[in-house]
């Protein structure tokens, strides 16, 4: 193979996992519990997209493709370790994954959005996110630095999603009337 | 609109948080409304996003959130370095794994690795439990049995499951279906047009049943294993990247079962595109048996257990039916599988 190939290879297979990424994310999310299993699965999803990267066909969408390689990764780490899948059997992975793809396109724009609905929440709430995402707190470790309980915990940030989804869907609502 | 409490608990499920007594509920749940199924996609993009967020990129990865208005006096503290360790979403960003992919490709053989190479890196591929299909043709013209019935057609189309060490077999035997294989416990069984069965568990397997194991079955690991012990291997042709190897038994290997073996893979994947190897006995050659990858797919465990291929109140013999039994049916199956068309 050329470098020039390998270059754009390369180049196309990075674009299209980082388009792809946080789609690639939630579908690990969605079936498996651990979030060092995530992890773990998610770098093994990675290895296998980069190994049989020229087995994919461009005309088709690159997405459905990793998710496909995906859950071959989700099944092989359950049957590694003896147990039928937790939350998503074969039938539910394969409709988890359409539900993705379709999300796909509008990811970019509700990323976006996003950070502008961050900036609006209340300061106790969006400290309340930081402690989750960015620290990567537990629950019972966020409920046990602001003296609070798990359950409230859970419930306020139950709510606060709640209100971020409500606010990227008005916020690309408006953009579309504009 | 589903109710706040499934909600909360697809919630918990992203969060890692949903106890094990919850999660069988919510699996019911997911298989049973499509609106949950439809709202965990939403809301596990929205906490990946959230992961992601450069709202938090501002603060240095050390420096500790102000907790200051929560209304409490004597929060503990929260030590530095357990918030560096609990940060895997960060540890683990796009750049990394972006750097992962680059490398991953950087790593893949820019020169032509050797044939013993590339049968090493195929058994690595192989000992993942992926299900694979075969097409299997086999072609003899030295049984005495078929020359004892002249113009009978040898059943040499199958379709063949493998993963791993387990198989599923399927002939279409003139509209009667014959179904074997060997399920994960190392049981092999076959079924008569899904009407009756016979299950012959790991220690117990009649060796004229193994034979027909090691000369229609490809157990993948074991062949290219031997490959690499007891055989010469060559190139002999290379299209795209697919690249063939003929293995050839060395001269002092004197008890192989294979003669020549010619196998195509694809050295981008390390997938086995096409095998074609001479079975032998006693040194002759018995059949020439040729493996065809057909598609690479997800399938149940139930797919290599022998319920699956049954009709609703089949005749099964399993261990303990006496091996009598078992041993003429097991006639019966050996006849049809050489001969479909025959008049038993």
């Amino acid at each position: 193979m050329n470098t020039d190939r390998e270059l754009q290879i390369r180049e196309r297979m990075t674009s299209h996992w980082l388009t792809s990424e946080n789609a690639i994310r939630a579908y690990i999310a969605g079936a498996v519990r651990s979030f060092t299993d995530r992890e773990d699965l998610l770098q093994q999803v990675a290895l296998t997209v980069a190994r049989r990267f020229e087995e994919f066909d461009e005309s088709r969408p690159f997405l459905a493709w990793a998710l496909w390689l995906a859950k071959s990764r989700i099944i092989d780490f359950y049957r590694s370790q003896g147990r039928q899948p937790q939350m998503l059997d074969d039938n539910l992975l394969d409709k988890y994954a359409e539900a993705l793809t379709e999300r796909q396109q509008a990811v970019p724009a509700q990323r976006e959005a996003l950070e502008r609905c961050l900036e609006e929440l209340p300061d106790r709430s969006r400290t309340l996110v930081g402690m989750k995402y960015h620290d990567g707190l537990k629950i019972d470790q966020i409920a046990e630095a602001i003296r609070s309980t798990p359950a409230s915990v859970r419930v306020t940030l139950f709510r606060i999603r709640d209100a971020l989804a409500n606010c990227i869907k008005r916020r690309l609502a408006s953009e579309a009337i504009e | 609109m589903i109710p706040d409490t499934l909600r909360q608990q697809i919630d918990q499920w992203l969060d890692g948080d949903l106890p094990e007594g919850e999660r069988a509920r919510l699996k019911e749940s997911l298989e049973q409304t499509p609106e949950a199924l439809e709202f965990l996609s939403d809301r596990a993009l929205l906490h990946t996003m959230l992961a992601k967020s450069a709202a938090f990129d501002s603060l240095p990865l050390n420096a500790a959130l102000d907790y200051s208005e929560f209304d409490h006096s004597s929060k503990k503290p929260i030590l530095q370095r357990d918030r560096l360790l609990a940060q895997p979403w960060i540890w683990a960003s796009s750049a990394t794994v972006a750097c992962l992919l680059v490398i991953s490709m950087l790593l893949l053989p820019n020169v032509e690795a050797s044939p013993a190479e590339l049968v090493k890196k195929t058994i690595a591929e192989y000992r993942t439990a992926i299900d694979r299909c075969y097409a299997v043709k086999v072609e003899t013209e030295i049984w005495p049995l078929r020359k004892r019935l002249p113009g009978r057609a040898v059943p040499a189309d199958s379709k063949l499951w493998v993963r791993g060490n387990t198989f599923v077999q399927f002939f279409d035997s003139s509209g009667d279906p014959l179904v074997w294989g060997r399920d994960a416990q190392g049981a092999v069984w076959f079924t008569l047009s899904g009407k009756s069965a016979a299950i012959f568990e790991a220690n117990e397997i009649p060796d004229v049943l193994q034979d027909v194991c090691d000369l229609r079955t490809l157990d993948v690991t074991t062949l290219l294993e031997s490959l690499l012990r007891d055989y010469d291997l060559k190139y002999t042709d290379r299209e795209d990247s697919n690249q063939t190897i003929l293995a050839s038994p060395l001269p002092e290997v004197s008890n192989a079962k294979y003669g020549t073996v010619e196998i195509e893979i694809d050295t981008r994947s390390g997938l086995i595109r096409r095998v074609s190897l001479e079975r032998l006995r006693a040194k002759r050659v018995l059949a020439v048996i040729s493996f065809s990858l057909e598609k690479i797919q997800n399938r149940e465990n139930s797919l290599y257990e022998v319920q699956t291929h049954l009709e609703p109140n089949a005749d099964v013999l399993e261990r303990g039916t006496g091996f009598g039994r078992r041993s003429e049916l097991l006639k019966e199956f050996l006849q049809k599988l050489r001969f479909p068309n025959a008049t038993l």
